[in-house]
C-alpha cells in the first residue's frame, strides 16, 4: 500500500511536470514572432498585403494539390542577397518553427497566398513553413 | 510474463491483426485530419498507445507491441499520406520501441500488483507514456526526414523546434491519460475461449481487410 502511494506520488509529480511544461511550450508557440502583417527577408520587410500584387502569382502543384503563390527566388534576390548560391536560408514561422534550406530549394519554392506558407514541392512537408515570419541568410 | 496458454502462432496472428488495424487507422485518419484537430497526437497518444496497451492487457506478452508497430509501420509505408512515408513508418516503429522500454519495466506491469489497475495510477502513467511516445516519434521524424530525403539537417533547427515538438506533446499526454485507463480497465486477459479456427480466421480476415482497404483507397480510388 505504501509502495502504491509512493508510486502514485512519483507518477503524479512527473505527469504534472509534463503537463505544465508541454502546455507552456504550446502557449509559447502561439505567441507570434514579430509582426504578422509582414515577412522579413534578409532584413527587408515585405507587407503580406502587397507581395502577391507586386510579384505576381503563379499556379503550381505540390503533393498532388494545386497552389497559388509567388516565386521565393524573386523575393530573395530582391532583398539584395549577394552570391545567393553560397548561402543557406533559415525560414522561421510565427510559431517559431524553423527550417534551413539550400538555394536550390529556394529556387524551386513559393510563398502561397493561403496560410502565408513557404512551399517547396521538392521537399517533404516538414520543411513547409506556414505563417512565415522571416527568411535569414545564414 | 508470457502466459502458459499462449502459443507463438496466436501471438503472431495477434501482431498481424492489431498491427494492421493500427496501420490502417494511421493511414485513413491521417488522410481525413480535420482542421485544427491535433490528429498526430491523437494517433500516437490515443490510437497507438491504446492499441499497444490493449494487446499487452489481452495477451500479456512483452515485445509483441514492437512487432505490432513494425506491421503498422510497414502498412503506413505504402500509403502516400504526406511526403516522407518512410519517416512516418519509422516513427511508428520508434513509438513501439519506446512503449516496450516503458512497459517492460516490472514496476509498470499492468498484470502485476492491483494498484497498477487503478484508474488514477493508469491515468498518470498514460499522461507520461502518451507524451514520451509521441514526442520521441516526432523528434525521430525531425532527424530522420532530412537524413533520408537528402535535405539539410541542422542541430540549430532541432533545438529551435523543441517548443513545437514538446507543445504538441501536450495533446498526446491528455489523450494518453484517457487511453490507458480505458484500455486496461475495460479488458481482461484473453483465455482463448474462442476456438482456434475462429480466432485465426478472424485475425486473417481483419488483417487482410485493413491492407486491402489501404491499397484500394490510395491506389485504386
Amino acid at each position: 500500500m505504501a509502495d502504491a502511494r509512493k508510486l502514485n506520488m512519483v507518477l503524479g509529480i512527473a505527469a504534472a511536470v509534463i503537463l505544465i511544461v508541454s502546455f507552456s511550450a504550446l502557449a509559447y508557440t502561439f505567441v507570434p514572432q514579430g509582426d504578422s502583417a509582414i515577412v522579413t527577408i534578409n532584413g527587408v520587410d515585405y507587407a503580406w498585403a502587397n507581395i502577391f500584387d507586386d510579384y505576381g502569382t503563379h499556379t503550381f502543384t505540390a503533393n498532388d494539390l494545386s497552389y497559388e503563390g509567388v516565386y521565393l527566388q524573386e523575393l530573395v534576390m530582391d532583398s539584395g542577397v549577394q552570391s545567393p548560391e553560397a548561402h543557406t536560408y533559415r525560414l522561421t514561422g510565427q510559431d517559431h518553427y524553423q527550417k534551413d534550406v539550400s538555394w536550390n530549394d529556394i529556387q524551386n519554392g513559393y510563398l502561397t497566398l493561403a496560410k502565408h506558407r513557404a512551399v517547396f514541392p521538392g521537399l517533404t512537408q516538414s520543411f513547409w513553413i506556414r505563417d512565415l515570419a522571416s527568411i535569414e541568410v545564414v | 510474463m508470457e502466459t502458459k496458454t499462449m502459443d507463438k502462432y496466436r501471438v503472431l496472428a495477434g501482431i498481424m491483426l492489431f498491427g494492421s488495424l493500427w496501420g490502417m487507422l494511421e493511414c485513413m485518419l491521417g488522410e481525413i485530419s480535420p482542421v485544427g484537430f491535433p490528429m498526430g497526437a491523437f494517433l500516437g497518444g490515443f490510437i497507438g498507445l491504446g492499441l499497444m496497451m490493449l494487446t499487452r492487457r489481452l495477451y500479456n506478452v512483452v515485445w509483441m507491441q514492437l512487432g505490432m508497430a513494425i506491421v503498422a509501420g510497414a502498412l503506413r509505408f505504402w500509403a502516400p499520406v504526406g511526403t516522407c512515408v518512410v519517416c512516418s513508418a519509422l516513427a511508428i516503429m520508434a513509438e513501439g520501441f519506446v512503449f516496450e522500454l516503458i512497459f517492460n519495466r516490472p514496476v509498470f506491469n499492468v498484470h502485476g500488483p492491483g494498484h497498477m489497475r487503478r484508474a488514477k495510477t493508469l491515468a498518470l502513467l498514460g499522461i507520461i507514456s502518451g507524451f514520451v511516445i509521441f514526442t520521441v516519434g516526432y523528434m525521430f521524424t525531425q532527424i530522420m526526414t532530412p537524413v533520408l530525403t537528402g535535405a539539410i539537417f541542422s542541430v540549430d533547427n532541432f533545438g529551435h523546434n523543441l517548443p513545437v515538438m514538446v507543445g504538441s506533446g501536450f495533446f498526446a499526454a491528455v489523450f494518453g491519460g484517457v487511453a490507458l485507463p480505458l484500455t486496461v480497465l475495460s479488458m481482461r486477459p484473453l483465455h482463448f475461449a474462442i476456438k482456434k479456427r475462429r480466432y485465426y480466421a478472424a485475425a486473417t480476415g481483419v488483417s487482410t481487410f485493413c491492407w486491402a482497404l489501404v491499397f484500394g483507397f490510395f491506389y485504386l480510388m
